[in-house]
C-alpha cells in the first residue's frame, strides 16, 4: 500500500500535560497571563465547550515549568476536581501536506499508534499539523511507528 | 505587546462541526477516523481531549458538502464504539490566528475576546504555527473583527 508522503516528523520527549475545567472561559485570561509573565511556553493545547458553558482546556508545557505552571493554577479559584495533570508526557506530530490536499492521513497516524498498544491522550489537528500526545515513555516507539506509517524525507525525523 | 503577537488571521467558513461524547477507547478514535477516511471524508480539524473518569471526547470539522454522510456514518458506529451522544454544532468557521510562537497569553487573550462578546468558543487548537478557533458560522466575522483589533491587526 502506498504511503503518505509528509514533511516532517517532530517529537518531544519531556512534557507535562496540565487539564484545567472551568465554569467561565475568561477565568484563564489570568492564568495565561501568569504563565506569559513566567516565560512559560505552551507546547499543545485543546479545548472545548460543553453545551452548558463548562470549558475543558488541556495543554502542555516544558516538564521543568510544571512547578511554577502548578503553583500557578492553585492560585486560581477553581474547584478540587478541576485539575488534571499528567507529569511524564510526549509528543509525536506530523507536518504536512494541508490535510484538505490528502484525506486519511490523521486516520493512518492514529491507527498506527493506537493498534500497536500507543496510548494517545490527546490530539490537535489543524490545517497540515497533527500532534499527538502520548505516555513519554512511549515517544520512541511511537517514532519506530511512524518511520513504518509514513514516507517521510531524510533527516526530518 | 499584543501588536507584536501575531502577524494575521487566516478564516475558513463552510464547516460542520461534531461532538463526540464519552468515548471509552483511544481505539475507538482511530476507528472513527479510519471510517471517515474511507468514505473519503476529508477532517479540517480534530481535538481529542481526555477526561479524568478516562473517557474521551472529540470535537470533528468536515466540509458541509460531508454533513449527511458524516453524520450517518457517526451514528452507525456510535453503539460500536460506545460514545455517550453525537451531537452536530451547526454551521461553524475556523480562525487561525498566526504565528503563536507558543506564547501562553494569546489563548488568553482569545478566550476573553470572544466571552466578553459573548461570542460562544466551540474549540479551539494548536498546530505547529497557528491557534485555531471553532466558532459559530454566523459570528465569525464578528470574531474576526474583534480579534483582528485585540492583536493590532486592523
Amino acid at each position: 500500500m502506498e504511503r503518505f508522503k509528509v514533511f516532517d516528523v517532530l517529537h518531544h520527549e519531556y512534557l507535562s500535560l496540565v487539564s484545567v475545567t472551568v465554569g467561565q472561559p475568561d477565568a484563564l485570561q489570568e492564568l495565561f497571563e501568569q504563565l506569559e509573565d513566567k516565560e512559560i511556553k505552551i507546547k499543545f493545547l485543546v479545548a472545548h465547550n460543553e453545551n452548558d458553558g463548562v470549558l475543558h482546556i488541556t495543554f502542555c508545557v516544558e516538564r521543568s515549568s510544571l512547578k511554577t505552571t502548578h503553583n500557578t493554577l492553585l492560585e486560581l479559584p477553581l474547584q478540587e476536581d478541576a485539575l488534571d495533570i499528567h507529569t511524564e508526557v510526549g509528543m509525536v506530530a506530523i507536518h504536512g501536506p494541508h490535510f484538505a490536499e490528502q484525506h486519511g492521513i490523521i486516520a493512518v497516524m492514529h491507527n498506527a499508534l493506537s493498534s500497536q498498544g500507543v496510548h494517545v491522550l490527546a490530539i490537535s489537528t489543524t490545517v497540515s499539523t497533527s500532534y499527538f500526545i502520548i505516555p513519554a515513555s512511549e515517544v520512541v516507539k511511537a517514532l519506530d511507528i511512524l518511520r513504518e506509517a509514513f514516507e517521510i524525507p531524510q533527516g526530518k525525523i | 505587546m499584543a501588536n507584536r503577537l501575531i502577524s494575521g488571521i487566516l478564516q475558513r467558513a463552510d464547516l460542520k462541526a461534531f461532538s463526540l461524547a464519552s468515548i471509552v477507547e483511544t481505539r475507538n478514535v482511530a476507528t472513527v477516523l479510519q471510517r471517515l477516511a474511507e468514505h473519503r471524508i476529508n477532517i479540517e480539524f480534530v481535538n481529542q481531549i481526555p477526561h479524568r473518569n478516562g473517557s474521551i471526547d472529540v470535537i470533528l470539522c468536515v466540509d458541509k458538502k460531508d454533513v449527511e454522510s458524516t453524520h450517518a456514518l457517526l451514528e452507525e458506529i456510535r453503539t460500536t464504539i460506545c460514545a455517550g451522544e453525537i451531537s452536530p454544532l451547526g454551521g461553524v468557521g475556523i480562525l487561525s490566528l498566526f504565528p503563536h510562537r507558543e506564547h501562553a497569553v494569546i489563548a488568553g487573550m482569545i478566550m476573553q475576546t470572544l466571552s466578553e462578546a459573548h461570542i460562544p468558543l466551540f474549540a479551539m487548537a494548536s498546530s505547529l504555527s497557528a491557534i485555531s478557533c471553532v466558532i459559530e458560522e454566523e459570528q465569525i466575522l464578528e470574531a474576526l473583527s474583534l480579534l483582528s483589533r485585540k492583536f493590532g491587526l486592523s
